[in-house]
């Protein structure tokens, strides 16, 4: 894929694979194109030039209407989290589940505040985004990302800003998710703490080219 | 002498591509807009089954364009009333229709000031406000998260402010003339002393059906269209300097497509 803003490259004809149910985090320096590489793989952007393939659907050869129904499978967190500001921490979380299941609002109210219990964070759930910590922010995210239950998972730096013991805790979080089930887990991270609590390859993405680095840290 | 000749053709062919290209790119955003409003709809009639529409979101809308304008839709309307009736009641008998100013009451608030009046601070006020929230919702990521989500933005952003705008604005119209007539009746009592029930019995005897068919269809293309512009303006607003523009365009373009519709409706219910 390629992919830049005016002459800018950000990603210069690379590629990136990731097989199902395993874990990649991709490095880089600031502003090499790391978050939308991540968004380009979750279908958000559109490249230029390339394919993002899911499984064997190329995500931008099918109609809108089946794009938007296979998002259901995929869960996002992002950097500035992205919560929706006129909506409580609870309904933030509830929003998927209202929008894509048949469920009725007190299965949803059961399902979220279990959601919200497994994290620690059911004091919140009345709260709106503005009156939110950082930490706290960034578990709505997670529980927001993880409760339709996403066989993709991206998380665009999911320890940044936040102290390193609540940083670990969402990792081990994740990784026991993915325990239960099978998810594909496409990260982003300058901390090279994230890959080995994850015990994940790392690729690197420098000047547009994208190229894996091996377990003792070598490109 | 040539070279002069071939800078000023020059220079009126880049003016004329420049005009071509500024008006195609206008007709481009309209075409947008109307395929929006489709969507809008298509979203609100057929709404796809679970995807309910989200009556917080809607009241959220209603409440915000309806019920905090009430203050100001008073002040307007009443002043409105009050100078409509000093006008018509000081020079109308001056030219020997004074039997008339009931006829002028209705003609001038009901039938045009009323659904413009109210439509234009709606503009001002929640149209600019629905704009900025998208254009903020969408720097934020906010939009993207729901993308992401898999979540219909028409569906769940453009439906609510398409149905809380309209209501808002039939219910705000409603008072609007409500509050002028009675605005009128005072100062008639006060300054030019008409009796309270000939003033009322002018009044009502001018008003019919159509005229308040006329002011609610009205006031529905006016809900329409600033819903759609302000949302099409805020979810086209690609970064944070990109708002106050989104901002402006929703301000401007609601009020010359609010003219425009009510200049058509106007000719064609009454020429």
């Amino acid at each position: 894929m390629t992919f830049g803003f005016g002459a800018v490259r950000l990603l210069d004809n690379t590629g990136l694979a990731v097989p199902e149910g395993s874990i990649l985090m991709v490095t880089g320096p600031s502003g090499s194109g790391k978050s939308v590489l991540l968004e380009i793989c979750a279908g958000l952007v559109r490249p230029p030039q390339g394919v993002v393939l899911w499984g064997d659907t190329d995500l931008w050869k099918i109609s809108p209407v089946r794009r938007l129904s296979m998002r259901r499978r995929v869960g996002f967190v992002f950097q500035n989290h992205a919560l929706i500001s006129n909506l409580t921490v609870f309904d933030n979380i509830a929003l998927p589940l209202r929008y894509h299941t048949g469920l009725s609002e007190w299965e949803i109210r059961e399902k979220v505040e279990e959601s919200l219990q497994k994290l620690g964070i059911e004091c919140l759930a009345a709260k709106r985004p503005e009156e939110l910590s950082m930490e706290q922010m960034r578990w709505t995210a997670v529980a927001r990302a993880l409760i339709m239950e996403p066989e993709l998972l991206f998380l665009d730096g999911p320890t940044t800003g936040i102290d390193p013991i609540a940083g670990q805790r969402i990792l081990r979080l994740i990784l026991d998710e993915r325990r239960r089930r099978t998810m594909t887990v496409l990260i982003v991270s300058h901390s090279m703490q994230v890959a080995r609590t994850m015990g994940c390859p790392v690729a690197v993405l420098e000047n547009g080219k994208i190229s894996m680095m091996d377990t003792a840290g070598e490109k | 002498m040539v070279a002069k000749g071939d800078d000023v053709v020059r220079l009126f062919m880049r003016i004329i591509l420049r005009i071509g290209e500024g008006g195609m790119e206008r007709c481009r955003t309209l075409r947008a807009m109307f395929e929006l409003l489709y969507d809008t709809i298509v979203a609100l009639v057929w709404g796809r089954g679970k995807r309910r529409i989200s009556m917080k979101q809607v009241m959220n809308q209603v409440l915000f364009t309806g019920v905090d304008a009430f203050a100001i839709i008073s002040i307007i309307g009443l002043l409105c009333g009050v100078i409509i009736t000093i006008q018509a009641m000081t020079n109308m008998p001056k030219i020997g229709a004074g039997e008339y100013f009931g006829t002028i009451m209705v003609i001038a608030v009901i039938r045009e000031l009323g659904p413009f009046f109210t439509s234009l601070v709606v503009i001002g006020r929640s149209g600019a406000a629905l704009a900025a929230y998208i254009g903020n919702m969408r720097v934020s990521k906010e939009i993207t998260a729901l993308e992401g989500m898999g979540v219909d933005l028409t569906h769940f952003i453009v439906v609510p402010a398409f149905v809380g705008m309209i209501l808002s604005l039939i219910a705000l119209n409603i008072y609007f003339d409500i509050i002028a007539v009675v605005g009128g009746l005072l100062i008639s009592q006060a300054a030019v002393n008409v009796p309270f029930g000939i003033f009322i019995s002018r009044v009502v005897d001018a008003i019919t059906i159509t005229d308040i068919g006329v002011s609610v269809f009205k006031n529905v293309l006016f809900g329409a269209t600033i819903a759609i512009v302000s949302c099409y303006h805020g979810l086209h607003a690609a970064n944070v300097r990109m708002v106050p523009r989104a901002v402006f365009r929703a301000v401007v373009g609601s009020i010359i497509a609010t003219l425009a519709i009510n200049v058509a409706l106007t000719i064609g219910f009454y020429a």
